[in-house]
């Protein structure tokens, strides 16, 4: 009966000690996974060799005690610095803090997206839901040629000389023409660069050796004959995994961001002045 | 049953033996709890290297390690650490290390803070850019290149497995390679193609396929579409014994896979 009260009443007190004074709850030993505690907040063996490394160029082993001990001082210092940082609050006060903060909160979302890891079926489901996602760019191949602004006449007997087959290059001589630019073979993506978009949409609608209506720019006509104009091709499954596995985590990486600001809205109060009675997340 | 009844119903030598058991049994739990908390910061706290030459430590490692790998690891490296080439996962027995050489400290590193894994202490230095788009790279300005470009350049990069390679190709492929304005291959996987284990840059000499097999196609595709594989980072979520255990786990598994080029490894019997 005493030892029961003796023992119910050092539990008592350790328990008090630990709720009511931080003692309770410190280490006071290391713990073998890390080189230092600092404040409680732990000093990672696995990040001093790899900053022992980065440092000085030498495996862990290489390393002099001296240059061992430099490193440690700079973490602890670092991480005192840290600690400090929180203490004032530069979290709100410090613009590169706030930066990097919120940079950290989206790579937050990335982090987990990339731990979970989706099943065949998930990939297939999603494969299966972008079609449009999962093709080859289409390739297109023209001559592209200029005939100067105001020589409409030209331009007929350029577009009838390109019609009847007679080489590009001849014509080009005859008629004393520019080609801007002779890129061969070109995805759908660059030869929209190239002709800008409307010369890009004629071209597609033409078959090969046509020749595209002349379109009158600033810089003169612009004729193009499409020599060649091969069709996205859409990508199977098996080779398009590897970007299906990525659009699929980065998807999730969008939702769980896009989770997490509405958790952070919904628990927060926004006052907006007046003047911007209009704003909307 | 009162107090007194029990008393009776045990003798002062029986209850001498007890008291000893009960003494015997928590000085043995005692002295179990206290080895294996040794043993366990001695885990952590040799240096991650020395442990394959501590046979002790690596079969204190082997004993969580496979567990471990089946639950966290096994769904993108496979049961046996092949990889999965379908989804540019690297193989972990292949002696080809894309980040670092194979240390455990290295592997450890992985681990706990990924690729790409959005650990800022994680390893995020380059990725392969995807030249058949607009943008190919979000780290610097590249160029995109066209199909006859990349045909080029899969050409130049198939003739180190096929040397009899159609050599006008691969010579313009090359020239696209090492071009800093154009290709700008070299930036990342050397001007020798050896690659660089300190940016994930694997290297395109040997017959060892990130992503592929190796043909054709798939050489073209990496180029074209690009790469950037990630590995999370473990170390919110594993045990710090878990991670090196995992460590020396994968380590030694690669060392069993292919003798003695990793050096250090450790036999066990």
């Amino acid at each position: 009966m005493i030892l029961c009260s003796i023992g119910a009443i050092i539990g008592l007190v350790i328990a008090g000690i630990g709720l009511f004074s931080a003692r309770g709850t410190a280490t006071h030993n290391v713990p073998p996974e890390d080189i230092a505690l600092v404040n409680q907040r732990p000093v990672l063996r696995s990040d001093f060799v790899t900053q022992l490394e980065g440092e000085t160029g030498e495996t862990f082993e290489q390393a002099t005690r001296a240059e061992k001990l430099k490193v440690l001082d700079e973490m602890i210092r670092e991480e005192l610095l840290v600690q400090r940082g929180l203490e004032l609050d530069f979290a709100e006060t410090d613009q590169a803090t706030r930066s990097a903060l919120a940079t950290a909160m989206d790579q937050q979302a990335l982090a987990e997206a990339t731990t979970s890891q989706p099943t065949e079926q998930q990939l297939q489901e999603f494969y299966g839901k972008h079609p449009e996602k999962y093709s080859s760019d289409g390739i297109l191949t023209v001559r592209h040629l200029v005939v100067p602004a105001g020589a409409a006449q030209k331009v007929h007997d350029v577009v009838n000389a390109l019609r009847s087959d007679t080489p590009v290059e001849e014509v080009i001589k005859r008629y004393g023409l520019n080609e801007p630019r002779n890129d061969g073979d070109e995805f759908y993506f660059a030869a929209k660069i190239h002709l800008g978009d409307v010369l890009f949409a004629k071209a597609l609608l033409v078959k090969p050796d046509e020749v595209v209506e002349p379109l009158q720019q600033p810089d003169g006509f612009h004729v193009v004959k499409v020599l060649q104009n091969k069709a996205p091709v859409p990508l199977t499954y098996d080779r398009a995994k590897l970007q299906v596995l990525t659009d699929y985590k980065n998807a999730q990486q969008e939702k769980l961001m896009t989770a997490t600001m509405k958790f952070l809205r919904e628990r927060s109060k926004i006052l907006i002045a007046s003047d911007y009675a209009d704003y909307k997340p | 049953m009162t107090a007194r009844q029990r008393k009776r119903r045990f003798g002062p030598v029986t209850r001498l033996i007890l008291a000893a058991a009960l003494v015997l049994i928590l000085a043995v739990a005692g002295v179990l709890v206290a080895h294996a908390r040794a043993e366990r910061a001695r885990f952590l706290m040799v240096t991650a290297d020395a442990i394959p030459g501590d046979p002790e430590l690596v079969r204190y490692a082997i004993a969580r390690g496979p567990s471990a790998y089946a639950e966290h690891c096994a769904s993108c490296h496979g049961a046996h650490l092949q990889g999965d080439p379908a989804r540019a996962v690297p193989n972990l027995i292949d002696h080809d290390w894309l980040y670092g050489t194979g240390r455990v400290s290295e592997i450890e590193h992985v681990i706990l803070y990924g690729i790409r894994s959005g650990n800022s202490r994680g390893w995020d230095l380059a990725h392969m850019p995807a030249f058949a788009s607009e943008h190919p790279y979000n780290l610097y300005t590249l160029p995109f290149l066209g199909p006859d470009d990349i045909d080029a350049v899969t050409t130049y990069v198939l003739s180190f497995q096929h040397p009899q390679s159609d050599a006008a190709a691969v010579e313009r492929g090359k020239r696209i390679f090492n071009d800093v304005n154009k290709g700008n291959c070299i930036d990342c996987h050397g001007t020798d193609a050896k690659g660089d284990s300190a940016i994930g840059a694997p290297d395109l000499t040997d017959a060892i396929w990130l992503r592929g097999d190796g043909s054709r196609q798939s050489i073209s595709d990496s180029i074209a579409y690009g790469l950037s594989g990630r590995c999370p980072a473990w170390i919110a979520e594993l045990s710090p014994v878990t991670v090196r255990a995992l460590a020396v786990y994968v380590h030694n598994a690669a060392a069993d896979a292919g003798g003695t080029s990793l050096g250090g490894r450790t036999k066990l019997e």
